[in-house]
């Protein structure tokens, strides 16, 4: 099987369209939605501080203080997996072909100073990923972007679509 | 390896960036006589072998060796990554057909990218989001890791449409840093060079 991955990106309201679904059929607001609330409430003059956002459900923190991207701090990885990217860099992470879209897309959080959201679909290695991520950017004092908090829900795969032969009673 | 990134866009019809890799093993059969494979064994020239100096001048359209040579080449570049620096910054001389970033810049938004007969940019200004950002990435990636890459690349940004094979080659300073990594680029919609594509960035800048 061949490696393969796509990111989609679209707007923020877009995604909150998408978790809204859940509450629509009854379940508590997901985890994205009442992150990008928070976010939304600690905003003051144009950004968020870093020491005004408290959310940790689920939730990837990334230092990003470092000029060079690869040097970017994994401070607390929410992640099922690689649990020992904690305190690492993403220049550590073991999978080179995460690491190349992930560089680009937390340089451009930082540098826009703007929520990033994303479907990333990938298969590598013979694991199978489906989720969407929102990226939020988190500020020092003067305005410049010093950390990512970054909030992801697994898409359920669906189940397959029995056939009437597997569906059959004889 | 098949990477894509979309994004949306307000026109409707959104922005698609596709990186395929392509193994070195498969340059050396397809490439041969094109700018990339020329600009590979120019880069392979100049690499230096003890680790320690730096090489030139060097010739600037070697030819490929025996199939045996090639072999030995290409094993060798599986050692190659971060136990040799990379190629003295003038192993390459820029032309019609690549174009080059200069990574010197600790922040990715102000690598500089030259190309003939224009005015360099940084990336930060470069106005098209996702070549931006497909930047950075490609370009970080090839400074954190001082070794070849060489994919196939397709893109539609803008409404306009391009495909060619391009390969990334790190050039280093005296450090063993990463100062400047040429892309050699070879169209896959007609042509030899890559002029369309040094186009498309000189215009996704302005």
């Amino acid at each position: 099987m061949i490696d393969w991955q796509e990111r989609t990106e679209f707007s923020v309201d877009t995604l909150l369209d998408i978790e809204r679904i859940g509450e629509k059929l009854g379940q508590p607001p997901s985890n994205i939605r009442r992150a990008f609330r928070h976010w939304s409430e600690q905003q003051t003059t144009g950004f968020v501080r870093v020491d005004r956002f408290a959310f940790d459900d689920g939730v990837t923190y990334v230092d990003t203080t470092s000029e060079n991207p690869l040097g970017f701090q994994y401070i607390q990885y929410g992640g099922v997996n690689f649990l020992q990217m904690h305190g690492r860099t993403l220049g550590d992470f073991p999978i080179r072909q995460c690491v190349h879209p992930c560089a680009g897309e937390y340089s451009e959080c930082r540098s826009s100073n703007r929520p990033l959201a994303q479907r990333i679909q990938h298969s590598i290695g013979g694991f199978m990923r489906d989720y969407v991520r929102l990226l939020l950017p988190l500020c020092d004092g003067a305005g410049r972007v010093v950390m990512l908090a970054s909030v992801y829900r697994h898409i359920e795969p669906q189940p397959p679509a029995q056939s009437p032969a597997t569906t059959a009673t004889y | 390896m098949d990477s894509t990134i979309v994004l949306s866009t307000p026109n409707g019809e959104p922005d698609i960036w596709r990186w395929t890799e392509r193994s070195l093993n498969e340059l050396w059969h397809t490439e041969s006589d094109t700018v990339i494979g020329q600009a590979f064994m120019t880069w392979m020239s100049a690499r230096p072998s003890d680790g320690l100096s730096l090489v030139g001048p060097f010739p600037r359209r070697p030819t490929f060796g025996s199939e045996s040579d090639s072999i030995q080449t290409v094993a060798a570049l599986s050692d190659f990554d971060d136990l040799y620096p990379p190629p003295a910054v003038d192993a390459l001389d820029i032309d019609d057909g690549s174009f080059y970033v200069d990574t010197t810049a600790d922040h990715p938004d102000d690598f500089v990218v030259a190309m003939p007969y224009r005015q360099p940019v940084r990336i930060r200004d470069i106005t098209n989001k996702l070549t931006r950002r497909a930047f950075v990435s490609d370009f970080t990636m090839r400074k954190g890791h001082a070794r070849p890459c060489f994919e196939q690349i397709e893109h539609s940004t803008n409404g306009e449409k391009r495909s060619y094979m391009r390969i990334l080659l790190p050039i280093g300073n005296s450090d063993g840093n990463v100062t400047r990594v040429y892309a050699v680029c070879r169209s896959l919609l007609g042509g030899s060079n890559n002029n369309d594509v040094v186009a498309l960035i000189a215009a996704a800048a302005e």
